[in-house]
């Protein structure tokens, strides 16, 4: 069992700013890859290297399995991390650094050279074991200190941005790579950080949303994506991000409608007492075709950007400027006046002033 | 990045700039090699850093002096500041890095004071401390010995050698004693499987340092040592030229042998020199 379970876990560096994490719940259950995903200084690294040892919690606990590993050392946690700049050990060669965690664990000479070779074989990296990690490059890299982990076979894989420094198409196929890793094992459970949305997206059984040291949200890419808890997770995932429009919460023909200079969108649910609301929408769901009774707003195009299979149309409405996505061979030009439909059953409702979901 | 070609004319000026800072350099060396291979004990008048008449007999005469039991003095100096040298290098590097890497890695009480008393001490000149040294080292019975010099230059050189090994150690990524935690390394295994070897440069150099100083140092020795069979090189040197009478061919005779180890040291250390060794472990 490698649950990892933080409770009520906080973290101040010092006594004068704000702490960097501010009472943090959560459980990764056995097996599964939680991406703890947030803008720069969210704490995401934070919460990582207290899960390590790296960093002592200022209060709570942190459990591995059914153990309290809160004060035991890094060493005896059974975990393996990886890190951002890769951190290998510079004057070792390859098989060195994959080997150095077993020597350590004086493991049987034999045994650790079959261990190596396997991982090494594994992530395409047996050619270069006699190298120094300078004369690799920054995707062999990447897999060497990926190697480093996954020799060691431990309960817990630990990612603190693993991908960052690696071009776009590297990134990719490295996504791949650990999605493969994790899922070779059943028992090991892995937490991934990064501020990439997509990663997220693409890599997690379960989100954990963090801002400011605070849990936004948790839960699978899907929920996430379809229900947001607030508006910051709303405008976090999803490129184009979602557009938001505030309006006032008006009573209309027994419906409530958000009501706004030339617009007024039915809401289809009740606010209770809140009179000011933003309402969310995504550019996928927004369309140029519709019932006849869909509610509809006027706009024109300013702004015409061709994806391939898509494209987006940015928009001056009543409500501001908007973004559509919309099939590439979609007629609207730049100058082009537009109906657009809003599906009531496809907005996102937040109190304007507390930014949750109603 | 797309640097200019730099102008003839410019460029003539910085070469005529280095040539003319290479001469005021090397004069002085010629100067002394000139000394050294032409015969007769005076200084020329002449400017000129060329030798007019050639001969070894500075060389023979120098390695050739006896004592009166018939040892060699040269080589027996030689032999002395070879030991004072190595045996200060060794015990000042290996206090040096070990006291570097805490000051650099752990937070512990004292730990400021410990580096502004490094630095402090670095402040006074050597020649300040020869009246107490002197006192400890005869209360200690190590006046005219190897080892009192040894343990002087030591303690003279450590601030020195923290300073720069606690510097180079700040300079090498966390991350990598990081990992190595994490891989279930002691502390001490982090310090001599992953730190240490990562701080050869800033070893060579500090090393390095320490011995020249040894072997250089002068005012202290002669101080310390008053029995002739202790003497090291920079003494010996200093006793050719005495009040009396000055052989100066001697002195610069004895003054290329004398500098030739350290030039063969900056000679096989200046890989080490340039540094760049964890080049490669972060970063793509
Ligand atoms: N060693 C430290 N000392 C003081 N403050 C720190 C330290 N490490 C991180 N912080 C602060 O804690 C906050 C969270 O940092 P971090 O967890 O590294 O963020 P993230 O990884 O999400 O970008 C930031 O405001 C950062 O400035
Ligand atoms: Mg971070």
């Amino acid at each position: 069992m490698s649950e990892v379970r933080l409770t009520g876990v906080s973290k101040r560096y010092d006594a004068v700013s704000r702490p960097a994490l501010e009472s943090l719940d959560l459980t990764i259950p056995n097996g599964e890859l939680a991406v703890l995903v947030g803008p720069s200084g969210c704490g995401k690294s934070t919460t990582l290297r207290i899960v390590a040892g790296l960093e002592e919690a200022s209060t709570g606990k942190v459990f591995i399995g059914d153990t309290n590993v809160t004060n035991i050392p890094p060493a005896n946690r059974d975990i393996a991390m990886v890190f951002q700049s890769y951190a290998l050990y510079p004057h070792m060669s390859v098989f060195d650094n994959l080997a150095f965690a077993l020597r350590i664990q004086k493991c049987d000479e034999k045994e650790i050279r079959e261990r190596v070779q396997q991982v090494a074989r594994s992530l395409s990296i047996d050619d270069y074991l006699e190298r120094k990690p300078k004369a690799l490059s920054g995707g062999q890299r990447q897999r060497v200190a990926i190697g480093r982990a996954v020799v060691r076979n431990p309960k817990v894989f630990l990612f603190d941005e693993p991908l960052s420094n690696l071009d776009a198409k590297l990134r990719g196929e490295m996504r791949k790579e650990i999605a493969r890793i994790h899922n070779s094992s059943d028992h090991t459970t892995s937490l991934y950080v990064t501020h990439d949305q997509i990663e997220a997206m693409t890599l997690a059984d379960r989100i954990v949303v963090l801002k400011d040291g605070l849990v936004q949200q948790v839960g699978s890419p899907i929920e996430i994506y379809d229900n947001p808890e607030n508006r910051f997770v709303a405008g976090f995932f999803g490129t184009p991000a979602m557009n938001f429009l505030t309006a006032d919460a008006i009573q209309k023909n027994d419906t409530l409608h958000a009501s706004g200079e030339g617009f007024s969108l039915p809401l289809g649910k009740e606010v209770g007492a809140c009179d000011r609301v933003t309402v969310g929408i995504r550019p996928e769901s927004i369309s140029l075709h519709g019932e006849s009774d869909a509610p509809t707003m006027k706009a024109s195009v300013h702004l015409r950007e061709v994806l391939g299979a898509e494209v987006l149309l940015h928009v001056d409405s009543p409500a501001g400027e908007l973004t559509v996505r919309t099939e590439a061979h979609a007629e609207a030009r730049e100058g082009d006046n537009l109906t657009l439909y809003l599906p009531t059953d496809k907005l996102h409702i937040f109190d304007a002033a507390s930014e949750n979901r109603i | 990045m797309n640097r200019r070609a730099p102008k003839p004319i410019s460029q003539g000026l910085v070469y005529l700039g280095i040539s003319m800072l290479t001469v005021i350099v090397l004069y002085p060396v010629m100067v002394i090699l000139k000394k050294a291979f032409e015969p007769g004990r005076n200084f020329a008048t002449s400017v000129s850093p060329v030798p007019t008449e050639f001969s070894l007999e500075h060389f023979e005469n120098l390695l050739s002096s006896a004592n009166s039991s018939g040892d060699l003095l040269f080589l027996r100096y030689a032999w002395n500041s070879t030991l004072v040298a190595l045996a200060t290098t060794i015990v000042g590097l290996c206090l040096a890095c070990t006291a570097a890497y805490a000051l650099s890695r752990f937070r512990f009480a004292g730990r400021r004071f410990g580096i502004a008393t490094f630095l402090a001490v670095q402040m006074f000149p050597g020649t300040l401390l020869l009246m107490p040294l002197y006192v400890i080292l005869h209360k200690l019975g190590l006046l005219n010995s190897l080892l009192g010099l040894v343990l002087v230059y030591a303690t003279t050189a450590i601030p020195f050698c923290v300073w720069t090994l606690k510097g180079y150690f700040d300079s090498l990524p966390k991350e990598l004693e990081e990992a190595a935690r994490l891989d279930g390394a002691s502390s001490f295994k982090i310090f001599y499987m992953i730190m240490l070897p990562l701080a050869k440069p800033g070893l060579a150099v500090t090393g390095l340092f320490s011995f020249m100083t040894a072997w250089n140092e002068f005012i202290l020795a002669s101080t310390f040592l008053t029995d002739d069979s202790a003497y090291t090189l920079p003494v010996l040197l200093k006793s050719s030229v005495g009040q009396y009478s000055a052989d100066w061919g001697l002195f610069a005779a004895g003054a290329i042998l004398t500098s030739l180890p350290v030039m063969a040291l900056f000679y096989f250390l200046q890989r080490y020199l340039v540094g760049g060794l964890t080049a490669g472990s972060v970063k793509g």
